[in-house]
């Protein structure tokens, strides 16, 4: 990932000091990494509550650039192209709005194709099909 | 149909265990393992309810939803509704869900109550929720959902007793379906979270278990090192697990021959016994071992859900070579043998990535093909040990096979190449189960039914090709006065020799090219063939086929066919089975093409390097 990225994904999971509920149960291993990291970007945190014009909350993101670990909502699921079998397909495994998610793996080659849980289901998705997948960083 | 008879069908999502319930219930022997589309054509069975009522069973494939436009699911709606040509309609739906899975399944269930159809719901894999400590409030899910719910466990004997108990006590016709019609897609999802949130709780999403293994198996280094350390461990057993016992078979077969030879009198009876039967046919039987061998890590690697994580690993490796990730599963049956495989293709979505994996199906080395590496490295390659733990011929094998699907990759990548550029995209979208250990009677079932299919084919087709081999290679008698061994004024000896202009450039000597012939009948009767043409060509009554190989041809002979036996164009069989997954002639004279032409470059090039450095 990217070091913009991550800022604005620490941001936009960050908005109180408690990490989110269901991120403390699944990846401790992560949450130790990623806090002191947090807390080296609670400065910007309160810079971008301050100057929420240039903020990134409440930002879109694809699935495809989702971290790995990291929690997150699908906000809606796109048709590339009129009738898209691949939209309509991932919809039908419930990857409808309001539905949380996220990247447990990569693969080994590009990162492709991603390892996608959401509810107690993992999906193989290769990055065009998860680039159809719009997310928000969940919030408590 | 009579009163007391009653047709119900097994829907559900992919992997729920629909093939193992029916097992269950009929008593069949339908193969199950751990990975989404396993069964790709539709099962039926019967079996009688303590009642004494017949009920017929009806196994369909898995489905995820009915509204996309995949023809799998568009044929199980049919059936369904009774609108499939040919089907009668059942009486009964058994809607199938996995009960750690409930998000996903209970989707599919409320869909399948939408056909407005008499449904119940067997909640499988009980056991597995217990385990994971999920709570599932079944009379509040069955009030609120207005059928009948039953719970099974389809891997444990007596698990289908109350479904059995309730399909045989039901009164069909009064069994309710909810007619309420709303096709809204994000409508079924809220109403199955409401349905969870009243009846379901479950301590963690996933199990734990799984996540730790995958932390290591998908792994971005240590997943693909693993990966490659199974396939490796795999075709080693086969070689240092099976070596021994077939030794010891050939061994009691020599031993046979000899017998026979000294009881019955001289004449084509003592010859076609000795070295048609016992030779040829001993010689085939003794690879039965090194089958299971391989079977079994098949199995093992099938059931426990290992196989969707390599195509995960491996997916955009063959997204390179033209092909997908949900290829890895029909190649790696295509090791035991290309048919499976090739039906197995069904499961690939993509129309042209299945073509492309038919195609390139059968350069996987199927266990037909093992003898043939088995006995030619037996004879050829030394037995040594390097780097104290690799055994050098066990490293030969591992080559073969390695050689197949670097082959693949080949033609896989050429295909590409070749094909029109499509602006369609290609999906994988597919589901990785949780882990789970095989059950012995799973691998003791798969391996009884492997073994009985070698045996057939061993006592049938095979047994035939050798008869007529022994036949052809003892018939004509030499001329009186002649000169030359016996066998070459056979039509064998006449046969062979025509070929051999042929193969010549391969450095096949006539017997081989000879060999080849029934070969494309059976893979395994090139071993039996030889044995038998050597058997009669000799003057001591039973000699090693390992010694008579070492002494007629040379290294380079050997090396190159094991390469024209890695690449060339498969069995009858398969053909016919490419040509009916198709429906294309062309498509069948394309992969015998293709493949004759790599082996034989590729055999033709091992002998004249091979010659060079000898």
């Amino acid at each position: 990932m990217t070091p913009h990225l991550l800022t604005r994904t620490l941001v936009d999971s960050y908005p109180e000091s408690a990490a989110p509920e269901g991120r403390r149960s699944n990846d401790d291993q992560l949450d130790a990494r990623v806090v002191p990291l947090f807390r080296a970007l609670c400065v910007k945190r309160i810079y971008n509550a301050n100057h929420s014009h240039l903020s990134f909350n409440r930002k879109l993101m694809r699935l495809s650039d989702l971290g790995k670990g990291i929690t997150a909502v699908v906000e809606n699921v796109d048709d590339m192209h009129a009738a898209d079998p691949i939209a309509r397909r991932l919809r039908d495994l419930g990857f409808v709005p309001g539905e949380p998610l996220r990247v447990v793996a990569h693969g080994p080659w590009g990162a492709d194709p991603l390892l996608v849980q959401i509810g107690s289901t993992r999906f193989a998705l290769r990055r065009s099909e998860a680039n159809r997948v719009s997310v928000r960083q969940k919030e408590e | 149909m009579s009163d007391s008879s009653l047709r119900i069908a097994l829907v559900g999502n992919p992997n729920c265990g629909k093939t193992a319930l029916f097992n269950l219930l009929t008593g069949g022997r339908q193969k199950v393992a751990n990975y989404a589309g396993v069964t790709v054509e539709r099962k039926e069975g019967r079996f009688n309810a303590p009642s004494g009522r017949l009920i017929h069973v009806l196994d369909l494939p898995g489905a995820y939803s009915f509204e996309s436009l995949s023809p799998d699911e568009r044929i199980t709606r049919e059936i369904l509704l009774g609108e499939h040509p040919g089907e009668a309609k059942p009486d009964l739906i058994v809607c199938v869900a996995d009960a750690t899975n409930l998000r996903l399944h209970l989707r599919f269930v409320l869909e399948v109550q939408r056909l407005g159809r008499p449904v119940v719901l067997a909640l499988n894999m009980m056991d597995e929720a217990r385990r994971r400590g999920i709570a599932i409030d079944v009379a509040q899910l069955q009030q609120k959902l207005g059928i009948p719910i039953v719970e099974t466990i389809a891997v444990r004997r007596g698990g289908a007793r109350a479904l059995i108990s309730l399909i045989d006590e039901r009164n069909v016709e009064g069994a309710h379906a909810r007619t309420a019609i709303s096709s809204d897609e994000v409508d079924l999802h809220a109403e199955v979270r409401s349905l969870l949130a009243a009846t379901v709780t479950m301590p963690r999403a996933t199990d734990a278990r799984d996540d730790a293994i995958d932390r290591w198996a998908l792994h971005p280094f240590f997943g693909p090192v693993i990966l490659a350390i199974v396939m490796f461990f795999v075709f080693q057993a086969v070689y240092s697990l099976g070596k021994p016992m077939t030794d010891s078979i050939g061994d009691g077969f020599t031993w046979l021959g000899t017998q026979a030879a000294t009881w019955l009198p001289d004449g084509p009876l003592r010859g076609f016994v000795a070295d048609g039967l016992l030779s040829g046919l001993g010689t085939v039987l003794g690879f039965l071992p090194e089958i299971i061998v391989l079977f079994f890590f098949i199995l093992v690697l099938e059931e426990s859900g290992y196989l969707p994580r390599a195509a995960f690993l491996l997916d955009r490796m063959m997204l390179a070579v033209g092909l997908t990730g949900r290829s890895f599963i029909p190649l790696l049956s295509s090791f035991a043998c290309a048919i499976p495989g090739i039906i197995g293709t069904r499961s690939i979505t993509d129309p042209r990535d299945r073509l492309a994996t038919i195609l390139v199906a059968p350069l996987m080395t199927c266990s037909a093909r093992l003898p043939v590496y088995a006995l030619l490295i037996s004879a050829f390659i030394p037995h040594r040990q390097l780097f104290g733990i690799f055994n050098l011929q066990g490293l030969v094998l591992f080559a073969l096979y390695a050689a197949g699907i670097i082959g693949a990759m080949a033609v896989g990548w050429t295909m590409k190449r070749l094909r029109r550029s499509d602006a369609q995209e290609h999906a994988l979208l597919m589901e990785l189960p949780s882990y789970r250990l095989p059950k012995a009677r799973d691998l003791v079932i798969g391996l009884l039914e492997r073994s009985s299919i070698f045996l057939k084919r061993l006592t049938g087709v095979i047994l035939a090709l050798t008869v007529l081999m022994w036949f052809i290679s003892t018939f004509p008698s030499p001329p009186a006065g002649a000169t030359g061994p016996a066998i070459d004024y056979s039509i064998a000896g006449y046969l062979g020799r025509g070929l051999q202009h042929l193969f010549a450039p391969l450095g096949f000597n006539w017997q081989i090219s000879l060999s080849l012939i029934p070969a494309f009948a059976a893979r395994e009767t090139a071993v039996a063939t030889l044995a038998t043409v050597y058997a009669v060509g000799s003057d001591a009554d039973t000699v090693g086929l390992g010694h008579a190989l070492v002494a007629n041809f040379s290294l380079a002979s050997a090396l190159s066919m094991l390469v024209w036996f890695a690449f060339a164009p498969q069995c009858m069989s398969t053909l016919a089975v490419i040509r009916r997954e198709t429906g294309s002639r062309r498509n069948v004279v394309i992969a015998f093409g293709y493949m004759f032409v790599v082996a034989y470059v590729a055999s033709a090039l091992t002998y004249q390097i091979a010659r060079l450095f000898s």
